[in-house]
């Protein structure tokens, strides 16, 4: 019995080493490749590990002059833009896009609630919006900020995710807000405390650790998206990060892959910093309410 | 709540109370309202109409012909197909390895906080990094066929093939989303309570009769919504394709929203990918529709 029990638990071990493995090396594989040394990219046999590892793509991307590799003369370095403007983009359409939606949608989730608004319908339609493909979402915005003149413009590309994280927030809220027992409002309005008072007195204090979920998860979609972001401008002046990304498409096959790679890192960052804080919300999160 | 309006009916709580009401339904409603319906109105407009920005200066009305001319697009319809092809590949894959991740790491020290956050990683990672990534991986002398080559198999020519192109975008896809899975449907487990498992075990329920009689059925909810989300999401794959294949080759993982993009911001043809853009848009809808009659959406959470 004992040994048919261990044999089992390692069966379970590998499979589940296995499927760790499956889940673990494209990211090892991405690090690996953005530290590597140029000939070692794309040599072949495959360079599985080294310890030649340099930080010199990465000094690429961000402008540095001197030598690269112990070289002065660098093909990439004349098509190569630098990514500062684009991660400022980036930061800049986040912030902003999910501040304003946890605004407005923290507002909407208390009206809804407090005073009963809405229904099954408001549900369904919020939850359409969040259903939206971006590429339907992409072609109206595109002509109507053509016309208004604000394509190329980092306000156009906050108003747009705005569609997307309004509803997000609200749906995610409204679940919070639901889980705060009435009592505790209603004991607020007996003593004479209004409306506005019981939202940033009482209920705010208390959304606030998901509030800061729903901003860093909204921040991260904005961080993601590409297809609106690549529709709607045209220039270093307001394309995000992904789209510096797409620039590492054409380049031949393996000359630039060291710099892409350091790239795709950098574009890791937010999410690596953050998973510790959203995962205790990020099921909610994922299914936009429908399951706690 | 009711009884307590009526003890505050003085002016002073009545104005508080539209107050109230415009700023936490009226103006996040509105707002939201007017980002729909000026896009709504241009959308509309331009399904309608013949749009070339490479040399009109306005869109021209021209009714129904866009409809017409995608029944005729073969194009059109091998971006369905790729789309769908795609899709029920993905979502399966993606189900049945997310079902198994969290029967084998339930009640091990793998289910523990770490082990979540690092199963995270994919889901929130960039989409086009994820192409970028698999593109450095499916590379003909790249580390996939390094791994081949160990087993003593022919390297095979990843993204230059229409079948192991696709299937690469695939596997890329699932890569991504099966953490997805994973994660709801280990959240559905644990919310098991351990004595209906105990019980089973005293009546003699052991293995697979477990989980086919205790297990599956609690799991069921957790199990729809995953899927359900997993699948309209799926639809709308872009970014991987775009960087990995960019459609290719001979059109093979030429996605919908893909061919869609193309058309509209690449060709400049506004008209005729806006009405495709509806199109694609009314399937999802129904899609959606039948999803949420089917698993009872509204009822479980209790919104009505």
């Amino acid at each position: 019995m004992l040994k048919k029990i261990n044999s089992m638990s390692t069966l379970k071990l590998i499979a589940l080493l296995l499927l760790l493995f499956f889940f673990l090396f494209p990211i090892y594989w991405l690090v690996l490749t953005s530290l590597k040394l140029p000939p070692d990219v794309t040599s072949s046999p495959v360079v599985w590990f080294t310890k030649n590892l340099t930080l010199d793509n990465y000094k690429l991307l961000f402008g540095y002059t001197g030598n690269l590799w112990g070289a002065q003369e660098y093909v990439g370095r004349s098509f190569l833009t630098k990514i500062t403007p684009y991660l400022v983009n980036s930061i800049f359409i986040g912030v902003f896009s999910s501040l304003i939606a946890m605004l407005l949608g923290s507002f909407l989730a208390f009206g809804v609630n407090q005073f009963n608004f809405g229904g099954s319908g408001l549900y369904k339609w919020l939850l359409s919006l969040r259903m939206l493909p971006p590429v339907v979402v992409a072609i109206p915005f595109f002509l109507m900020f053509r016309t208004l003149g604000m394509i190329n413009n980092r306000w156009s590309l906050i108003i747009v995710y705005l569609l997307i994280n309004v509803p997000f927030a609200t749906l995610l809220l409204i679940g919070f807000i639901k889980d705060i027992p009435k009592e505790i409002s209603e004991a607020a309005l007996i003593d004479g405390c209004n409306n506005f008072g019981i939202f940033f007195k009482i209920i705010s204090p208390l959304l606030r650790p998901a509030m800061v979920s729903i901003f860093i998860i909204s921040f991260i979609m904005c961080w993601n998206e590409l297809l609106i972001a690549n529709a709607l401008t045209a220039s270093k002046a307001a394309q995000t990060f992904p789209i510096f990304t797409t620039n590492f498409m054409q380049v031949e096959r393996g000359t630039a892959w060291g710099s892409a790679a350091a790239g795709g890192v950098i574009g890791l960052l937010p999410i690596l910093l953050s998973t510790m804080y959203i995962q205790k919300y990020l099921v909610s999160g994922l299914t936009a309410g429908t399951i706690k | 709540m009711l009884g307590l309006k009526r003890n505050y009916s003085n002016n002073n709580y009545s104005k508080d109370i539209n107050i109230a009401k415009i700023v936490f339904i009226g103006i996040p409603l509105l707002s939201m309202v007017l980002l729909i319906i000026y896009p709504t109105y241009y959308f509309i407009k331009m399904v309608l109409s013949r749009y070339d920005l490479s040399f009109m200066r306005e869109p021209v009305f021209i009714g129904l012909t866009n409809f017409i001319n995608i029944f005729s697009d073969g194009f059109f319809w091998s971006s369905v197909f790729n789309t769908f092809i795609i899709v029920v590949f993905a979502v399966l894959i993606e189900f049945v390895l997310g079902l198994c991740l969290a029967l084998l790491m339930r009640k091990t020290f793998f289910s523990g906080q770490i082990i979540r956050s690092l199963f995270i990683i994919p889901i929130m990672i960039p989409p086009i990094i994820i192409g970028l990534d698999f593109k450095l991986l499916f590379d003909t002398f790249g580390p996939v066929n390094g791994f081949l080559q160990i087993f003593g198999i022919d390297p095979v020519n990843w993204l230059g093939t229409p079948f192991w192109a696709r299937t690469s975008v695939i596997i890329a896809d699932v890569w991504q989303w099966t953490p997805f899975i994973f994660i709801i449907l280990l959240a559905g487990l644990q919310s098991i309570p351990e004595e209906l498992n105990e019980a089973a075990k005293v009546d003699g329920a052991t293995g697979f009769n477990l989980f086919r009689f205790i297990t599956w059925p609690l799991l069921i909810p957790s199990a729809t919504v995953a899927l359900a989300i997993r699948a309209i999401d799926a639809v709308k794959i872009f970014d991987v394709p775009f960087l990995l294949t960019q459609g290719g080759p001979g059109g093979a993982t030429e996605v919908l929203s893909l061919y869609i993009y193309k058309t509209t911001f690449r060709m400049g043809t506004m008209g005729y990918g806006a009405a495709m853009a509806l199109i694609m848009l009314i399937g999802l809808s129904l899609l959606a529709v039948l999803i949420i009659k089917i698993i009872n959406l509204q009822n479980r959470i209790g919104w009505d």
